[in-house]
């Protein structure tokens, strides 16, 4: 599954996002998710809250979370978060893409 | 000291949609001290984590009033994020990085923690059911020679 997130990730948003993705992800049993930053320029902590439940989630079907898109305005953010550590940083969804269907 | 001072305050209702509202304020009132990019961003963040707290924790479902205060003065920013909702009981615990009261709603436990990181200073008040208080400044224009992220205490970027 392919999260493609906008320009600007807050608490509003994330909820969101979470609304729309949460039924999705029980009916498809996603394994694997991309959260795609490529067009996002500003996030907070909600961001983070949001990869770290989905990450929650895959885990239990031994899944992957990879991040992609990360540009230079992210980069500290992310850093700082920790979410390297749990999520595996890509630079492309077809680099991702690829790595999962490898697996 | 007394040059380049200049105050504003705004206040709002504790929704969810304020809090993009209330970091573009905040940024936009900047502005005039000449911050880079990543300043913007800085404060941007720090703004949206306070509010966002006071969104979900102070006010929790119901809805209050979040004020905001920005002054300017030298190159110096003070951000003051004030709501008069349920307060905080332990605010040693709420600071600490990776807690949070809120599990369920998919919080970080970041908040604070990006407060700290991305402002120069901070400070919380807070009193149980009277509402909480967050105090944060930043200097504007820190690295004009380098181009290093922070002048001292920071990790090297990669």
């Amino acid at each position: 599954m392919v999260i493609d997130l906008p320009q600007e990730l807050d608490h509003d948003c994330a909820g969101r996002i979470r609304r729309e993705t949460d039924l999705y992800f029980v009916e498809k049993r996603v394994r694997n998710v991309i959260f795609n930053y490529r067009n996002t320029s500003f996030m907070d902590s909600s961001g983070i809250g949001l990869v770290m439940g989905r990450y929650r989630e895959v885990r239990y079907l031994r899944g992957n979370v990879y991040i992609v898109g990360v540009g230079k305005a992210l980069e500290r953010i992310m850093e700082i978060s920790g979410l390297y550590r749990v999520a595996r940083l890509r630079d492309t969804v077809e680099q991702a893409i690829r790595e999962i269907e490898g697996a | 000291m007394e040059q380049n001072k200049n105050q504003m305050m705004v206040e709002f209702d504790s929704i969810s949609k304020n809090e993009s509202f209330a970091r573009v304020v905040v940024a936009a009132f900047t502005a005039r001290l000449n911050p880079t990019l990543e300043e913007i961003a800085d404060i941007k963040t720090a703004v949206s984590e306070a509010v966002t707290n006071s969104v979900i924790h102070g006010y929790e479902d119901g809805t209050g009033r979040i004020r905001i205060y920005t002054s300017i003065s030298g190159n110096w920013v003070t951000v003051v994020v004030k709501d008069y909702g349920k307060g905080i009981e332990d605010i040693e615990k709420a600071m600490e990085p990776m807690y949070t009261s809120k599990p369920e709603l998919e919080r970080s436990g970041m908040g604070f923690a990006f407060m700290e990181a991305f402002m120069d200073e901070l400070h919380v008040d807070s009193a149980v059911g009277r509402g909480t208080v967050v105090t944060m400044r930043k200097r504007i224009g820190q690295k004009e020679n380098g181009g290093e992220l922070r002048p001292e205490g920071e990790k090297e970027n990669r």
